[in-house]
Parts: structure tokens; sequence; C-alpha cells
């Protein structure tokens, strides 16, 4: 091999090397760089003044499912109003309450039942109430069976174990209550019958079998109709559980909430992706609402209530 | 052979580097998508197992938050556990809302906090944030950080440090693997190219052995089985060639032999009129002195001058019978040293009854600096014959012949001219044919310069002739100082 050729395939090898550990080199360095990150966009909540709302629901659901659910309303009143509100969860229904007493909260999501037994003390005023998917401001409540049980009528849940939300909930009292005397039965008849503090807690129990059927809002039994469980029964058109605040409240803020509120059309593409993300419940708009809309079904919960 | 060695060399390298460029591009390009397909499951990986801590960490945190569950180490008890399921992860921080560490898997460790947490946690990163990075303490880590967030409310957020180092290892491994199938790979190929071209090659050098042993002398058949290819066909034709030249070889020989017999008889008819024209005058002076002796038998006196003269001329003829003999004698190449001007005053001597007959003036230019040549003296007077007998031929009616020498470089050069009848140009290309003559019937055998060409080039030497018809020819010779070797 002449000198020349030899240099050349000497050359072809170096080459060749630095190559492979080029390669080597450069996939063996897996390192990413660090993201920049952009300088924040919003400051965050402004210090609690006078101008911020604390906005309290009632524990009717898991506190994430509740985040999940009821920030996104809050922040689009952050968006469309000037004012701040900011939620405040809370353990039970009763503590709703008590932090309405303690002005804790100064507007709430509360429930029907407890709307009703919270104005006879408090100075509250309901203002909105949601639509349903067929557009009317109310709500059932409905007992659930799970699909393959073969209890087809209420007269057949005698001897049978029953799960109920809370008992400060409508759904939570209005089986027993009203449905029950109706088919002639008492809540002795049941085997058992317990209260849980979370509706969607109830779906769960009778899905696993430790309950026969239980009672919830519709909108929650509609989540899972088609995972296992089915509608018995349904009540009557109830109100829908009130948007309230206090009387004390400032009306421009209070008038803020309902504008703002009420302007939603989920006809309209906009608004449907805006309520894409909020509970179920609020997905289809509000009504307005007044105090005296929920005055039939107090007659009838008081007709409950007398009953033993 | 060197130039069929280099031929295959050259396919050798030029397939050979192509192939091995193609595999080398190929394996590269597949590594690197192995590499980004590696490293993208891995990262959707960590991002899944992060997004399940962070919905239990924020199950966790607003459970405590809302009251429903008392702050007794859940979230510590929590990432412990998890942390022992995955011994992937290299440690978990909890920040709060202001970006100061929480929980942390471990208290012992010195990883500062990032400076711009704050920022990240307020910028909303709901798909969170990764990044792959080398720390002394933990080695190779994919960091990821989650913020703990439900639409705009947070909690803060969520950092965790998975090794990587498994995946590094991986991907070296699989460096490894690819570099080595490639160079096998390659190797293989070349082989099999090697192997091929050698066997596409193997009948063309054989040819070009086969041509290498190719002896004119000594024709034989070739031995090589011919494949069906190009090569074959070439084999085919060099076969028919070969013995298309045996057969024009055998034919050469046959009209070699037959010039050679023609020239004998040529130098035969020549010797036989040269004998003829010099016996004949001595022979006719020889009649008329029998004649007169006979008629006068008694006159003493006369008839014994009479007999002198026929002695005088029998020795004249004694003579020519001895030179003629000298002339003829020697017939194989004899190659001595030979001054080629006493060549040609023997020649001239030897011709000197037909100078005397017709009315030829000689004019001889001879160069005494001639250096001897190594040549056939007997050959090389028998061109000189040729030409001043063809010479003397031209001249019937007299006229002037010139003979000069004079040195060349290496050589030295012989010029006859003569003031002949000269070559009609038509004929010029044809005087050294065999056979060619213009003399009538008996005269002449038109081998004498055909014979003189075949000696002047058997000596390395070469003969040209230049004429003008009407007024005369001109021959040139020359011969080399070592032709006749
Ligand atoms: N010096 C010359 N002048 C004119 N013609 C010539 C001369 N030399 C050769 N030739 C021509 O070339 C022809 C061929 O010459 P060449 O010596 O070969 O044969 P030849 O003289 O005819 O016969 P041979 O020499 O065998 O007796 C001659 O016949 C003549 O026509
Ligand atoms: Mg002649």
């Amino acid at each position: 091999m002449k000198p020349g050729r030899l240099f050349l395939a000497l050359l072809l090898l170096v080459v060749g090397i630095l190559v492979t550990i080029f390669i080597y080199r450069s996939m063996m360095d897996i390192t990413t760089p660090r993201q920049a990150l952009a300088p924040p966009t919003r400051t965050g909540p402004p210090p609690s003044g006078q101008d911020t709302v604390h906005v309290g629901v009632i524990s009717r659901f898991s506190p994430n499912l509740l985040y999940e659910g009821y920030q996104p309303i809050l922040d689009y009143l952050n968006r469309t109003t000037p004012y701040h509100f900011t939620l405040k969860l809370s353990s039970s229904y009763e503590q709703t309450v008590s932090q309405i007493e303690r002005d804790e909260i100064q507007a709430a999501f509360l429930g029907t039942f407890l709307y009703l037994k919270a104005r006879k003390d408090h100075a509250i005023q309901c203002i909105l109430k949601p639509l349903n998917s067929q557009f009317k401001p109310h709500f059932h409540s409905v007992i659930v069976t799970r699909s393959d049980s073969p209890i087809a009528t209420i007269a057949d849940l005698a001897g049978k174990r029953l799960a109920l939300p809370s008992p400060l909930s409508f759904s939570g009292n209005w089986v027993i209550h009203y449905e029950f005397q109706k088919h002639g039965l008492k809540t002795g008849d049941l085997d058992s019958l317990h209260h849980f503090g979370f509706h969607h807690t109830v779906i769960y129990q009778v899905l696993r079998g430790n309950f026969d059927a239980g009672v919830v809002k519709d909108r929650v039994a509609e989540e899972f109709l088609d995972r296992g469980i089915r509608i018995l029964a349904a009540s009557e058109p109830i109100p829908g559980s009130p948007i309230i605040v206090k009387k004390s409240l400032d009306t421009t803020i209070t008038r803020a909430i309902q504008t703002a509120l009420l302007q939603i059309d989920v006809h309209q593409e906009e608004y449907r992706d805006l309520v894409r993300s909020w509970d179920p419940e609020f997905a289809f708009g509000f009504a307005p609402a007044h105090d005296r809309d929920y005055d039939d079904i107090e007659k009838k919960i008081g007709a409950i209530e007398a009953v033993p | 052979m060197t130039r069929l060695k280099s031929l295959k060399t050259r396919m050798l390298v030029y397939v050979g580097v192509l192939i091995t460029l193609l595999m080398v591009l190929i394996s590269i390009s597949v590594l690197f998508q192995w590499r980004s397909l590696i490293l993208s499951n891995q990262r959707q990986n960590a991002l899944a197992v992060a997004q399940t801590l962070s919905v239990s960490i924020l199950d966790a945190l607003i459970y405590q938050e809302s009251g429903l569950m008392q702050n007794e180490g859940f979230v510590e008890n929590h990432i412990h556990n998890f942390l022992n399921k995955n011994p992937q992860i290299k440690f978990v921080t909890i920040h709060d809302q202001r970006g100061q560490i929480m929980v942390r898997s471990s208290y012992d460790e010195k990883e500062s906090v990032r400076s711009d947490w704050r920022h990240f946690l307020l910028a909303g990163r709901q798909d969170g944030e990764m990044q792959i990075y080398h720390s002394d303490l933990h080695g190779w880590i994919l960091e990821v950080n989650l913020p703990l967030q439900i639409h705009s409310r947070s909690w803060g957020a969520l950092r965790l440090g998975f090794d990587i180092e498994p995946t590094r290892k991986k991907l070296q491994e699989m460096f490894f693997l690819l570099s080595a199938f490639t160079i096998i790979t390659a190797l293989i190929i070349l082989t099999v190219i090697y192997f091929l071209i050698d066997r596409l090659t193997k009948s063309l050098r054989q040819l070009v052995a086969e041509m290498n042993r190719f002896d004119l002398e000594n024709i034989q058949p070739v031995e090589i089985q011919a494949e069906e290819d190009e090569v074959g066909v070439l084999l085919a034709n060099f076969e028919k060639m070969k013995q298309r030249l045996a057969h024009s070889r055998k034919q050469l020989i046959d009209a070699q032999r037959q010039i050679h017999n023609a020239e004998k008889l040529a130098s035969i008819g020549r010797l036989a009129s040269g004998v003829a024209h010099e016996i004949n005058n001595p022979l006719q002076g020889l009649k008329s002195c029998l004649f007169a002796i006979e008629k006068e038998p008694a006159n003493h006196a006369q008839t014994k001058s009479y007999l002198a003269l026929a002695n005088e001329g029998l020795d004249h003829i004694a003579v020519i019978v001895q030179k003629l003999l000298g002339f003829s004698r020697q017939h194989a190449k004899q190659i001595t040293r030979v001054d080629l001007n006493d060549a040609i005053d023997k020649v001239l001597s030897l011709l000197a009854y037909r100078l005397e007959k017709a009315d030829i003036t000689i004019e001889r230019k001879l160069d005494d600096r001639l250096p001897p040549i190594e040549a056939d003296t007997h050959l090389i007077q028998e061109v000189i014959m040729n030409l001043l007998l063809n010479s003397f031929d031209s001249m019937e009616e007299g006229g002037v012949l010139k003979i000069a020498t004079s040195v060349r470089a290496n050589a030295v050069c012989l010029s006859v001219s003569d003031s002949g009848c000269g070559i009609p140009e038509q004929n010029l290309d044809r005087i050294f044919d065999p056979f060619f003559s213009t003399k009538e019937e008996g005269k002449g055998t038109g081998l004498g310069l055909s014979v003189a060409l075949g000696i002047v080039e058997t000596h390395g030497g070469t003969i040209t002739a230049a004429s003008r018809e009407g007024e005369g020819t001109t021959f040139e010779v020359i011969l080399p100082l070592q032709g006749g070797l």
C-alpha cells in the first residue's frame, strides 16, 4: 500500500472514531435546558380587604370535587366583576350555617333543605337558582339501585338497606319522610338506614353492594347511569339549590353576581366552553330566585318534619 | 495484474464505503429515534406517576384544609410509602404557595430551592414542567414540577426527582449494541462483496495470465473454462485471434521461403549472366586467335604472338572465375567489421567490364572517416551490386553514376545516383516488391531491390528511392553501425 493510501485510511479511521465519540456523547447527554419561566402574569389574590367576598359551599361532595366544580364559577365571577371571590369549604352542612352566622362567608351555595332551615334563623336572601338540563329551575331527588338489583318499586325497599346523604339535605329527607308515607312504609321496616356525607358516597355504597338502594340528587345519579346505576323513582320537581347572600351584603355586589351569572346562555358557543368545567348542576345557566319561590316546598317539608 | 488488482480494490473501496456510510446513517437515525422514544416514554411515565401522586396529595391537603381530616402526618406518611414503593424516585418535595418547602422526603438533603418557584406557581402550568439534569447528590435526575392546583386555586407545587440513570444505562447499551451490529453487518457485507468481486474478476485475471503466457512461436489453445459472460466472449475472441495469428504466421513463413528460393535463383541467374558476359569477351578473343592460327599454322611468329594473346585471355577468365568464387562462397550471415568504402570498390572492380562497355562515368565521393559497421560483407556487397546493376540498366546510352558515402549519427549512409531513365511515379511504391520488374522477359527477375531491402532490414537499416522520370534516380541506404548484431 502506498503511504498516501495508508495516510488516508488512518485519517478515515480517526474521523470515524471521532464521529463515534461525538455521537455517543450527544446521545448520552440527555440534559434538557431549564425552561425559562414567564414572569407572573397575574398578581396573587389581593390581600383580604373589603372587596373580597367569601363564598361557602355546603359539603355535598368531597372537597376536591367541590374545588373542581365550584372554583371555575368563582374564577368567572373574578373575571367579570370588580370584586374578588374566594371559596370557603366546610366539613359539614351545619358548619356552613355557622360560617354564615360568624360572617366568615357572605354568600353561599346552599341546598334547598338547608336553605329553608337557615332562612328561619339568619338574614339571608336567595338570589339565583340553577337550571337543569331541561332549562327548568328545579331538580329531582331520585332513588337509585344497582342496575342488576331486583328492586322494582319503592314498596320493595322493605327489609332492605338504604343509604342517604346528609340529614340536612333534601334528598336525605324526601324518601323516608314523604315517599315512605305514600307507600305505607316506615323507617323501621328497613333493614338499615345510614346517612353519608356526600351524594357520591351514597352511590359508591350502592355500587359496592353495602346498600341495596340510595337517594341522591338527579345530577349525581345521571353521572352513573351507564356505570351500573338505575333510577327507581324520582321526586316531584324541587326548586334548585339556591345561591344565597347575606342580606347585609352590599347590593351592588349582589347585583353584580346576578348579572354575571344570569348572562350565561349555554346556547352560545363561548358560554358552552365556559361552563364545561363547572359542576354539572350549574352547567345550564341560572334563573333569578326569590325567597317566595321556596314557600311551597317549605310547607311540604313542614308537613314532613311533623311526621315523627 | 496490478491494474486488475487495483480495479478490484477500487470497487471494494467504493462499494464498501458507500454501504458502510449508509449503514452508519441508518444506525444513527435509528439510534436517535429510539433515544427520543425512550426519553419521551420516560417523561410520560414520570408525568403520570407525578400526577397520580399530586392528586392524592392535593386531596389530602384539601381535606386537611376543610377540616375533614386531621393533620397527623398523612402527607408525610403517604410520601414515605410512595418512595418505598417507587425506588426510582429520588426525592419529593411539596412547596406551599410562596414556594417554601412544606414537606420533603428527606431532611438531610441540601437541595437548594429554586429561586423562581414563585414564578412557576403563579404561571399556573397545569401540565407541569420537566427537566433532566445531573446533580452531584442524586446523579442523573428527571425532575417533574407539578402545580397543586384546581383551576385558579393553588395549594403549592409538587417536585419529584426520578432516577434516570437506568435509562441512560439503557441508552448506552443500545449504543454499543447498535455499533456492534453496524460493524459486524458492514464486515459481513464487505466480505460478501469481496468474494463476489473476486469471482467476477477471476476469469478476467485468468485471461490476462493467458495473454502473458502467449507465445507466437508456440501457439496453444486456451485452457480457461470460459464462463458465459462478457469475459467468456472475450476469451473466445482471443482464442480466434490466436488462431488467425497462427495461420498468417504460417503464410508468412511460406512466403519467406519462396522469396528465399527466388533470391537464390536470381543470384544464380545474375551470376550466370555475369559469367557469360565476363567470359564471352576473352572467349571471342581466344576464338579469333585460334582462327588465325588455323589459317596460317606455319606462321610461327604470328602463332606465337596469338598464343600469347590466348594465354592472356585465359588468365583473364581464370581471374574472373576466381572472383566469382570469392563472391559467392559464403551464404550464411557472417558478421564482421565491414568498411563500406572497401565493399564499394570490390563491387566496382567486379563490374569493371560493364563499365567499360557502356559509356558510363563513375564519380566516387567516399568519405575516408567512415567507421566500419558490423555486418555481413557479402550481403552488403550484394546490396551495392543490385543498386549498381539497376543504375547501369537505366543508362543504356551512357551517363554519370555518382557513388557517395557519408557519416551519420551512429550510422553510415550510402547513396547511389544515376542519370538514367528514372522511375515513373506510379511505380515508385512497387519497386521493392518481389518480382516487380519493367525489364523485358529474361533480363530482369524483379528480385534485386526486394533482396536488397531484405538484407538492409536484417541489418536494421533503411533503403529509400527518389526519382524523376527521364532525369535519374537516387537510392539511399542507411546502415546502423551495430545493425548486424
Ligand atoms: N536506377 C534505376 N533507374 C530506373 N529504374 C530502376 C532503377 N532501379 C530499379 N528500377 C526499376 O525497378 C525495377 C525493379 O528492380 P529490381 O532490381 O528489383 O529488378 P530488375 O532489375 O528488373 O531485375 P533483377 O535485378 O532481378 O535482374 C526495375 O525493373 C526498374 O524498372
Ligand atoms: Mg535489378
